[in-house]
């Protein structure tokens, strides 16, 4: 434990701790055209203000992913707005000691506003 | 029966956090889905808010409805009840068969819109039809109903504001079955009264009382329908250039841009007449404003499908996503914020010598900006542009720095009788940027703001702020300072449409602050007239 206190197991550290962050990104991707599903009551800073966010945060086994795609039923015929994919550090490091065979899936999404035409 | 969910809460935020604001109980409404015709839908929503309005009644309690919340000053919240309308988004085509047999307009040209319909869904739902709005703001997420209470603006020389190409509107003004109308200028009829039958509501025809409820503020009742006059696609050509402070300043006061030093050569003719800019908007950072204006200079053109996405280029607003802590430093450390403020130029200010085309819905498109954010915007005559630039730098560099970016949009008048934009040609004096923390060396923006009134009121350049930002509402005879007799005469319209229990169920802290609450119940001339009308089979 005194060893981390020392400059270089804090350095050391400061390195774990930035190959775990470099690990861990997220993409978002955004539709250009339509509106965002609204949420008045979600204030957030950023992207997701005053969206409705729908999560899925699982683990799955493969087979389930590898057959085809996993279905969200909630979008209706407007389709996703936004989707942004999560890898984590944690998720990785459960992908490798599983081989691949339970993959964690952390996706936020927001549907297209339902039109009235 | 339209579906509504209800919270019940203790607070409530705008979109740009300049609350949160104390809230009882919030509604959600949504349109039913299940009716089939569009218009029993419409009219099946417009039932349900009457009830709502029946309930708050006999709760003794208020009702605010409200669209996006973009709206930065508090004209949106109400303590009690507030109606989000944002999921009402009808959208339809006006047949010719329902035209009035005077109107002036066609009716491949009008539109009828759910009051929550945004900027956005409607610029996308007119190009389908190959139309496009007149104007809009600097972006597009704002509800149609919102838009116009406030009377949201763009830099639209020639146009004006979005609520000046609205030419019907149907308001909620009560629970009975009276109280829905239509309302229109009798000088300018749109639609025939078998289209108002056909929406549940008497109609109206009135100018006065429609331009006071146009720019209404939320307190005319709940609009709920409103007809909209667009026009043939077309495109907008940007231009983004750096002028001289004193051109363009010279163009700012005369918008003579035939006789201006700077011109754009495509826009340029072989006899040295130039194409007259659609927008005109200058971008300053007033801690350099010796340096070149960046500006944009927007163009009219007509429409063709082979230009590039322009999307990738607008992206950028003021201010994009900036961390509070940013201001809060800022605050701190005062005198870095020029310098902060000019590191944030390029994401403040569009690219320079960058040309882009687009339709008006990809030019003004998504806002990425979405955190804590002030804004507060003077509408002033183009003449005194320059005279009000001066005074307002100075005072930035006197009283502050704070962190906030200049910018001058030129538009022009607008009739709605309350609106900010009053002048010829009104420019738009904005100052945009992240909220701060007051502290003993750092002024607060209601005490900037109140210096820049008060230096505006001693040079005599006379003004009206923008409904939807930030400002000392509650500097003593403000209403009066801006508006002259024209607040009267929009009192006089509210008190003739609305019973005064109706009236106070629409009013808020907001218009108590302003002074626009009270209420009228003896009606002389127009007003009286417009009384008579609206009671006439009420
Ligand atoms: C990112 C951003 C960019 C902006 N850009 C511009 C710009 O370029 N130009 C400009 O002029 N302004 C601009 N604004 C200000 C903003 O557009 C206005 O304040 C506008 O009114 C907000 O529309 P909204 O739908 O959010 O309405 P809200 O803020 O929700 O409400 C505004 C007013 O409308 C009333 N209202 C809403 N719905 C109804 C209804 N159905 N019946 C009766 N009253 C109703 C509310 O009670 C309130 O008084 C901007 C704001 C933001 C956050």
């Amino acid at each position: 434990m005194a060893h981390t206190k020392t400059p270089a197991g804090m350095a050391l550290m400061a390195l774990a701790f930035a190959a775990i962050q470099s690990c861990s990104y997220s993409i978002k991707v955004a539709n250009q055209s339509g509106t965002a599903q609204p949420d008045p009551m979600n204030r957030e800073m950023g992207f997701y203000n005053g969206k409705e966010v729908k999560v899925i945060d699982t683990v799955v086994n493969l087979s389930l992913l590898q057959n085809g795609a996993m279905v969200i039923p909630d979008c209706g015929r407007c389709g996703f707005h936004s989707v942004e994919y999560k890898i984590t550090f944690g998720a990785m490091l459960r992908n490798t000691f599983t081989f691949g065979k339970r993959k964690s899936i952390k996706v936020k999404y927001v549907c297209t506003k339902t039109l009235n035409q | 029966m339209a579906n509504i969910k209800i919270t019940h809460t203790t607070q409530w935020d705008n979109f740009h956090f300049n609350g949160p604001f104390p809230l009882k109980t919030h509604y959600d409404i949504d349109t039913n889905r299940n009716i089939r015709t569009l218009i029993n839908r419409f009219n099946d929503s417009a039932a349900e808010i009457q009830k709502l309005i029946q309930d708050s009644l006999d709760c003794n309690e208020r009702l605010r409805a409200y669209g996006s919340a973009w709206s930065l000053s508090n004209v949106a919240q109400q303590g009690d009840r507030m109606l989000y309308n944002a999921r009402l988004n009808i959208q339809q085509e006006i047949k010719d068969e329902q035209l009035h047999e005077l109107t002036p307009h066609l009716s491949e040209n009008l539109f009828f819109f759910q009051c929550g319909t945004t900027v956005k869904e409607i610029t996308e739902y007119l190009f389908d039809k190959g139309k496009s709005l007149k104007a809009c703001g600097a972006s597009n997420g704002q509800t149609i109903a919102g838009a116009i209470s406030t009377g949201v603006h763009g830099a639209s020389i020639n146009e004006g504001s979005i609520q000046d190409c609205v030419v019907g509107l149907q308001i909620i003004i009560g629970p009975g079955p009276g109280d829905i109308v239509y309302l229109e200028r009798e000088t300018e009829p749109a639609l025939n009264d078998e289209f108002a039958v056909s929406i549940n509501a008497r109609p109206i025809r009135h100018d006065g009382l429609f331009n006071a409820a146009l720019v209404g503020l939320g307190a005319f009742g709940i609009i709920h329908g409103v007809v909209l006059e667009a026009e043939d696609l077309y495109l907008l050509k940007r231009y983004v250039k750096k002028i001289k402070p004193s051109e363009a300043l010279e163009i700012a006061a005369s918008m003579d841009f035939d006789n201006a030093a700077f011109r754009i050569l495509e826009e340029t003719n072989p006899d040295g007449t130039v194409t007259i800019p659609y927008h005109y908007k200058l971008y300053i950072n007033p801690y350099k404003a010796t340096e070149d204006f960046v500006t944009e200079i927007i163009y009219k053109k007509p429409y063709r499908s082979d230009y590039p996405d322009p999307v990738p280029f607008v992206k950028k607003a003021i201010f994009k996503d900036i961390p509070t802590w940013v201001s809060n430093f800022a605050a701190k450390h005062k005198k870095l914020i020029p310098k902060i403020l000019d590191a944030l130029k390029s994401e403040a200010f569009p690219e320079v010598d960058e040309t882009i085309e687009g339709t008006l819905g990809e030019i003004f498109w998504d806002t990425s900006q979405s955190s804590a954010a002030f804004g507060c915007a003077f509408g002033i005559d183009n003449k005194d542009s320059t005279k009000a630039l001066k005074l307002f730098i100075e005072l930035m560099n006197e009283k502050g720095p704070i962190p906030g970016i200049l910018s001058m949009r030129f538009v022009k008048q607008s009739a709605a009788t309350l609106a900010f934009t009053k002048f010829p040609v009104t420019c738009v004096l904005e100052v945009d940027g992240i909220p701060w923390k007051a502290n003993q060396d750092m002024i607060s923006l209601d005490d900037f703001l109140t210096e820049v009134i008060k230096s505006f009121t001693a040079n005599h350049i006379g003004f009206a702020l923008h409904w939807g930002k930030n400002a000392p509402w509650g500097f003593p005879g403000l209403i009066d300072t801006m508006f002259g007799d024209k607040d009267d005469e929009w009192k006089d319209m509210r008190s003739a449409l609305l019973t005064k229990q109706m009236a106070d169920m629409f009013s808020n802290d907001f218009l108590n602050t302003i002074k626009l609450a009270d209420y009228r119940t003896q009606l002389t001339g127009d007003a009286l007239a417009a009384r008579t009308l609206v009671t006439a089979n009420g």
